[in-house]
């Protein structure tokens, strides 16, 4: 470059040729604007007088930030830029002058100065300087220095190698691996670290690197410079040169003896806690106790790497006696079936007193072994025990509950991790074995909890369907009234489903009204503990409804109260009914009671014309007949005393006043016998027709011979009739049959009674004048004469007495004739039972 | 009427009635002296002594009495009645002397302690029959 600002002076310098000198300064200028080496001009003072485009797009600004600006500008080390222009103007030319250039946008630049010398140009002195942009091969450099630290510094051991096997390479953690220092690997075969047996390995790698193949943690073994055999993990990866061939090998090995120590660790150990994983899953999950125990053995042999193992056992039986049962693991039971239980000798007797764990390298040697008679050792045929480990197995109340023993031919095979893992499967036995001894317990307890608990289904089952089948509607309440259960009738009765009712409260199924009277009633039975019946309103979808209900407290065994329950009847119809009818009772009662007001009225009138008629009948009976009684006293008077003074036709006057007045006298008679007949209560009693009929012709001398001749045809049946009543009746009648006969005739009558279904008739046949059948019907009637008055005396009044008194007395009476024979009179009346 | 000695009292208001019980016990030859008292009241002061009937010698206590039942102010079984609860008038026969035949009046008689009960119009046949049963009541008479 010097050349070309040389050939620049030259032809300044030369002025040959002005045209020439002209192009070949624009050449120049143009030569030194398109350099893509950033460059710029300084005078003295250290300010830029041009700079070019790439110089420009180094420091990423425009020419106004750059020219006739101080060159420190972009610098990012002022002291640096003041070194480097004393440098200069000291006559120095600079080559690869480090410094760091500040872009307009802050980045760093690490950049590598050139400058020319200054010269006289113009009239001032100025400087050249050359930049080249150095920040990514710095990157490079400081990132290989890096590397290079990390790999030295590696605890790993790195190492390269050459493809032909030659370590190229060793960084310090190879040295503290294999024991070799730097100087004494490098530039020897990789197989001096590479143990015998293992040699052929090497060539392997080699093609797998040459193929391009990385290595990854390659586990193997490698001698280090003492002999030692390391376990190593390999990673080797190819190396390239720039063009991508494969020139070498890094190989990084990390020693993985310790980790492969841990690693075996590890596993026994997990194997070990997969062992008591699946015993402690085992113990937990097995409730059996044989079961229980076998897995018990048969995970402590596995754990403690035992030939064979037993675990004796105390079990008590029902009487609560002990017992002590075994299993075993890894030997057939024959093995130990001919021997007897294990005694409390020396060696066993601390694992069954719970005295702690016993683990005997070779039992063979132990004091304890051989000191009880009278074997002093085990029984011929025992397995071969050299190896012994036992373990008593203690429940949490502190009862031993047996031992766990573990056999082994071979001396020193139980480890103390062995021990302790078989301690802790103890532990866990001991647990399982409560467990299952709890379990059992529980079964018994829980079968016969189940024998009631079925037959409680079963009862509940028939008690549902009971309440179910109910024709009535059942629920019944928790003491909060929320519902529990109601019946199916009750859904029906309701039109509710179960999900709708149950867990509510009336509160959410009725009105508020008619909840709270039901809640009011609940409560009550809770807090009586009575049973109450009452009725109750509830709405159902179609209105209004009545029910009889009767609620009743539902009892813990303790007897306190946990439910209501209810059973009611709809007797909406019933009360409807009820209702009608006690507005019909009221009705009726009214009527009743109008009727018997009226009633009561009408009787006290007649009471009353009754009480007037008797006392017309009284007046009559007195105040009647005495003047009749004095008309016929003073005539008879009259007659007595004067008739000897009168003339027949005087005394005859005198008679005609005294007959009248007799007959007036019978009249007023009669009349009187028929309206107290009448009038008279008729008590019906048994009267014997017999008897009544002689007392009767006794009382009247017209009835009795000579006058009359009266044939009584025996027997008489005996009526139902009242006395006085019939004696007048039957007077009436006989009377009548010994008057109205033909005079000069005798009067012979024939009585006698016939018997008419339930009736008796007496008869009174007469030898009278008789009475045509068109007259008879007349005859009973009141005042009814049929005979002229030609001497028959009568009233009129007699038969229609006798009829009165025939039928007050429940009977009738009449005649038969034929008007020329006499008359057949009769009375019918109610039979009485005897005859 | 008036007699010194009437041993019956008659109570009767109806002076015909009186008249043919004088005949029909003239009649029977019981000639007995008779008072008359014309009502149920004048039958008690007689009984009772009260004003002129104190003095006996007059008006003699009598053995009998004849007694109407129908009879002005004082009813014939009030003076029944009454008779029934004087001491002194313990011996004293009454018979019912009455137009009633009915059957009431003859029990209610009986139950007040009448000795017979007599329809009218009295008879000497029925005075006959009657003094029968009570001969101390008569015939007494004067002689």
């Amino acid at each position: 470059m010097s050349s070309q600002l040389e050939l620049t002076r030259e032809a300044e310098q030369g002025r040959l040729d002005a045209d020439a000198l002209r192009r070949s300064n624009e050449e120049l200028l143009h030569f030194a604007e398109s350099s893509p080496m950033p460059l710029h001009t300084l005078d003295a003072d250290g300010i830029v007088l041009w700079a070019n485009q790439a110089e420009l797009d180094l420091l990423g600004c425009t020419k106004g930030d750059r020219f006739g600006q101080h060159v420190s500008k972009f610098h990012a080390d002022p002291e640096r830029c003041a070194e480097m222009l004393r440098r200069i103007f000291n006559h120095e030319k600079l080559h690869n002058f480090s410094a760091r250039l500040k872009t307009g946008s802050g980045q760093i630049r690490e950049v590598l100065i050139d400058s020319t010398l200054p010269w006289e140009g113009n009239g001032r002195v100025c400087v050249q300087c050359f930049i080249r942009d150095i920040s990514a091969e710095k990157l490079v450099q400081d990132a290989r220095q890096f590397l290079a630290a990390i790999v030295e510094s590696s605890d790993d051991a790195i190492i390269t190698k050459s493809l032909d096997g030659v370590i190229t390479s060793w960084n310090q953690g190879a040295e503290r691996l294999f024991g070799y220092t730097a100087g004494d690997a490098i530039g020897k075969s990789v197989l001096m670290l590479i143990p015998e047996d293992r040699q052929s390995e090497e060539p392997n790698i080699l093609a797998r690197l040459r193929r391009g193949e990385r290595i990854e943690h390659f586990e193997t073994l490698r001698r280090c410079k003492d002999g030692r055999l390391l376990e190593i993990s390999l990673t080797i990866s190819p190396v390239r040169d720039d063009t991508g061939k494969i020139i070498g090998a890094s190989k990084i090995a990390r020693d993985i003896t310790e980790r492969r120590r841990a690693d075996v660790a590890l596993r026994e150990r997990t194997r070990i806690l997969e062992s008591l994983n699946r015993v402690g899953s085992t113990l937990a999950g097995e409730l059996e106790l044989e079961k229980l125990v076998q897995a018990v053995t048969d995970a402590g042999r596995e754990i403690s790497t035992a030939e064979f193992g037993a675990f004796f056992y105390n079990v008590k039986n029902e009487k609560g006696e002990s017992y002590t049962l075994y299993t075993l693991s890894g030997a057939p039971r024959e093995a130990f079936s001919k021997f007897p239980m294990p005694r409390n000798t020396s060696l066993f007797g601390p694992t069954f007193r719970g005295e702690g764990v016993i683990r005997i390298a070779d039992v063979l040697q132990d004091p304890r072994y051989g000191k009880n008679s009278p074997r002093h050792g085990m029984p011929e045929g025992h397995l071969p025990v050299r190896s012994y480990l036992a373990v008593p197995v203690i429940s949490r109340s502190g009862e031993v509950i047996g031992g766990l023993f573990f056999g082994h031919s071979k001396v020193n095979v139980f480890t103390e991790e062995a021990e302790k893992t078989i301690t802790a499967v103890a532990a866990q036995a001991a647990i399982g074995i409560d467990n299952a001894n709890l379990y059992r317990d529980l079964q018994h307890e829980l079968s016969a909890h189940k024998a009631a608990e079925t037959a409680l289904r079963d009862s509940e089952a028939r008690f549902r369907a009971l309440i179910d089948n109910s024709f009535l509607p059942i629920w019944v309440k928790d003491c909060d009234g929320s519902y529990l259960l109601i019946n199916k009738r009750y859904e029906e009765v309701f039109n509710r489903h179960e999900s709708e009712v149950i867990g509510k409260t009336d509160f959410e199924l009725q009105p508020p009204e008619v909840a709270k009277e039901f809640r009011k009633n609940d409560l009550t039975v809770i807090a009586t503990g009575n049973p109450l019946e009452m009725e109750e309103i509830g709405f159902q979808s179609d209105g209004q409804h009545i029910y009889l209900a009767v609620k009743f407290p539902l009892r813990k065994t303790d007897g306190s109260i946990y439910a209501v329950a209810g059973i009611c009847t709809d007797i909406t119809d019933r009360k409807r009914t009820e209702l009608e009818l006690r507005q019909t009772r009221e009705n009726l009662a009214r009527t009743n009671e109008d009727l018997e007001k009226r009633v009561q009225e009408r009787t006290a009138s007649l009471r009353e014309v009754i009480a007037q008629m008797e006392e017309f009948s009284y007046s009559v009976s007195h105040d009647l007949r005495a003047p009749v009684r004095a008309m016929k006293g003073y005539a008879i008077a009259t007659m007595e005393d004067y008739g000897s003074q009168l003339d027949a036709r005087g005394r005859d006057y005198l008679d005609r006043i005294i007959r009248s007045s007799k007959r007036m006298e019978n009249l007023i008679h009669d009349v009187l016998t028929y309206s107290r007949l009448a009038r008279t209560e008729t008590i019906l009693q048994p009267v014997s027709l017999g008897k009544l009929l002689q007392d009767i012709i006794q009382s009247y001398p017209t009835l009795q011979p000579p006058k009359a001749e009266i044939s009584i045809h025996e027997p008489l049946h005996t009526v139902l009739a009242h006395e006085p009543s019939l004696t007048q009746a039957i007077s009436n009648l006989l009377s009548n049959g010994v008057k109205f006969v033909v005079p000069g005739t005798k009067p012979m009558l024939q009585v006698w009674t016939e018997a008419r279904d339930g009736m008796v008739r007496l008869w009174i046949k007469d030898n009278g004048i008789g009475i045509k059948p068109e007259y008879q019907r007349r005859l009973f009637g009141m005042f009814e004469r049929i005979h002229q008055d030609h001497g028959y005396e009568g009233t009129g009044i007699g038969l229609a007495i006798v009829r009165k008194a025939a039928e007050k007395m429940g009977g009738s009476t009449g005649v038969e004739s034929d008007g020329i024979h006499g008359s057949s009179f009769w009375i019918e009346l109610p039979a009485a039972n005897k005859v | 009427m008036n007699d010194k000695n009437p041993r019956i009292l008659l109570v009767e208001d109806d002076e015909n009635d009186v008249f043919l019980m004088e005949r029909a016990l003239s009649k029977a030859n019981l000639a007995s002296p008779m008072h008359v008292a014309m009502n149920g009241q004048e039958a008690l002061d007689y009984l009772g002594g009260v004003g002129k009937y104190a003095d006996r010698a007059t008006f003699p206590m009598p053995k009998c009495v004849f007694l109407d039942l129908k009879l002005p102010f004082i009813h014939g079984f009030d003076v029944l009645e009454w008779i029934r609860t004087q001491p002194t008038l313990g011996d004293l026969q009454v018979f019912v002397l009455t137009s009633s035949p009915e059957e009431r009046d003859r029990q209610r008689a009986r139950q007040l302690g009448a000795k017979a009960y007599l329809v009218k119009p009295p008879t000497p046949e029925l005075l006959l029959e009657t003094f029968r049963g009570f001969p101390q009541c008569g015939p007494c008479g004067g002689n």
